[in-house]
């Protein structure tokens, strides 16, 4: 494992390519929470600073970062695109590896970028919370932060799906353009097609919904923050703005399926065909 | 001798086109193994499957005796199949140490790989500014890391300039001394009698003959002899120690001689011993004769 980490280090390291995206992803991120902390809305008995309180930062800004997974999972396609058009998949078989090393060397490299997201929520959500959120207790930080590790694995869902599909077609352009087309309109209109209570489980949306929006109008308008619950607002879904959904948990074991239901193909097709 | 590769039966289909088919070879140690073919005889799609980059529909292989495909026995091996793969981005000594990783090779390696094949200077170079023939060293010197006891390499004089083959095949020879064992894929006859030491003859998938060079290729000449008594002949130069073999169908003899037997010496022996020719003729070497036909 550390002869992979150390050779997939050497590629990500010196590839400009990989850390320009890589920054456009840390910039926009940034600018967007930034953006939208500054914005005010001022109707009476809405107070929209609530969503960079503790514990609701969290989900906040992992449905934030949730909109940019698809700059994470171009990064993912790139990388092992170029072994493809390097042929240097083949050489590395040629110099030793065994051919599922290959998988999970990028494994590795998925794990490290679906690492840097949810590091990222994780600061960022500190630094907002604590300006933030009055009267500040260490339960009050803690609680909701769970939600970083359901991005985590929203994250390295989404770029094994990016990684199953440049491991069928092997080049870059195309599989970017597949992913794309498969998130949106493919995968939607194939769902369409199905009973509403089947199209949760669809792979994109079942990986999609694992952040889901924050309940805005329950949350902003919470003027007290300590009277928590919202139990007298309505929810999205009440209010029929979102389809209804999963429970969490399902979501979660849905989402571990799918992954390991798209490496095990990953494997299948590494084994059948000649590098 | 200890065996290193041993190929029993691969086969290997493209479709309608047999790439590889029923090919059976033993490498053994030290030998320096020509695997001569034109274009498209199948040279790459076996080293390819010998490599594990490829499969095969039906067949094996072991090296080292070891069975199959086995993933530690390819990083004792330097093999340059086809092209040079690197990326283009990254600098020579990175590209090396990725590769140097993967072999465990000790990284120390890296520079003296680099120097054998004259590419030190342009070691924090990027891959993509190298011209063809450096891009042909950096693929010798990924090869030579970790000073591996066997060698595969795949037309390793490809798309180099008269001097480039020259340094190519002197680096080849010099770290194919001392014992190393190397398979060398190549379409080029002279290549192969140049370098080898065992050499068998690919076309269309089919293996068509093998064994030493100096036996298939060198040093022999061929000869077409007829006389009014053939069998008179035949005892005769059997007896005489001037050829190394004698063939005999019906009434013409075929007979092979070293080098430095002429068509003239076989005419005034046999004269001396009372008979005299009817038919002399001199055949072209045969390995040669079949490769160039083949070739066609």
């Amino acid at each position: 494992m550390r002869k992979l980490l150390n050779i997939e280090l050497v590629k990500l390291a010196n590839y400009t390519s990989f850390k320009v995206i890589l920054l456009l992803h840390l910039a926009l991120f940034s600018l967007v929470i930034f953006i939208s902390s500054r914005i005010t809305i001022s109707l009476p008995g809405f107070d929209t600073t609530n969503f960079f309180r503790f514990p609701y930062v969290w989900n906040y800004f992992a449905w934030i970062a949730s909109w940019f997974n698809l700059l994470l999972a171009i990064l993912t396609i790139m990388v092992t695109g170029n072994e493809f058009s390097y042929r240097t998949f083949r050489q590395h078989v040629i110099d030793g590896l065994d051919k599922k090393e290959l998988l999970w060397g990028k494994l590795l490299v998925i794990f490290i970028i679906a690492a840097y997201g949810s590091l990222l929520i994780f600061f960022s959500g500190t630094v907002y919370g604590m300006i933030y959120t009055p009267e500040l207790t260490a339960g009050k930080f803690f609680s909701g932060t769970g939600i970083l590790l359901v991005y985590f694995l929203q994250a390295f869902a989404y770029m094994v799906v990016g990684l199953l599909i440049v491991m069928m077609v092997r080049s870059t352009a195309l599989p970017i353009v597949l992913f794309i087309l498969l998130r949106f309109p493919v995968e939607p209109i194939i769902r369409s097609f199905f009973d509403p209570s089947l199209r949760p489980f669809f792979p994109m949306k079942a990986i999609g919904s694992l952040t889901p929006m924050p309940e805005f109008l329950s949350i902003s308008s919470q003027v007290e923050y300590e009277s928590a619950g919202g139990a007298n607002a309505l929810t999205l879904e009440e209010m029929g703005l979102t389809a209804p959904g999963l429970p969490l948990f399902a979501q979660v074991l849905l989402a571990t399926g799918y992954i390991v239901i798209f490496l095990s193909v990953i494997i299948l097709v590494l084994k059948k065909r000649d590098i | 001798m200890q065996k290193i590769l041993e190929i029993n039966n691969l086969t290997r289909h493209f479709g309608r086109i047999r790439a590889v088919d029923n090919l059976s070879l033993i490498v053994e140690e030290g030998q320096i193994f020509g695997l001569l073919g034109p274009n498209g005889s199948g040279k790459t799609t076996t080293l390819s499957i010998i490599s594990g980059v490829a499969r095969q529909q039906s067949g094996s292989y072991s090296w080292f005796g070891s069975q199959g495909d086995d993933p530690r026995a390819r990083q004792k091996i330097g093999s340059l199949i086809e092209v040079p793969n690197f990326y283009p981005y990254l600098s020579l000594v990175n590209n090396l140490r990725i590769a140097a990783t993967i072999k465990n090779a000790p990284a120390g390696d890296i520079d003296r790989v680099l120097k054998v094949t004259d590419l030190y200077k342009r070691r924090y170079s990027p891959y993509r500014t190298l011209s063809l023939g450096m891009k042909q060293r950096l693929a010798i010197a990924s090869v030579l890391l970790g000073d591996p006891q066997v060698m595969v390499l795949d037309e390793p004089a490809n798309g180099l300039d008269p001097g480039g083959i020259a340094e190519v095949r002197e680096i080849i020879s010099r770290e194919a001394g001392n014992g190393k064992t190397v398979v060398l894929a190549s379409h080029i006859l002279a290549e192969v009698e140049k370098v080898c030491t065992h050499v068998a003859v690919l076309k269309e998938g089919d293996l068509l003959a093998s064994g030493r060079v100096d036996e298939l290729l060198g040093g022999k000449q061929l000869y077409m002899l007829s006389a009014s008594d053939p069998g008179k002949l035949e005892t005769v130069l059997v007896s005489s120690g001037l050829v190394q073999s004698v063939a005999r169908s019906g009434e013409e003899l075929t007979v092979s001689c070293s080098d430095t037997t002429t068509a003239e010496d076989l005419n005034r022996f046999a004269f001396e011993r009372g008979i005299v020719l009817t038919r002399l003729v001199a055949i072209k070497k045969s390995l040669e004769s079949q490769f160039l036909e083949l070739v066609k």
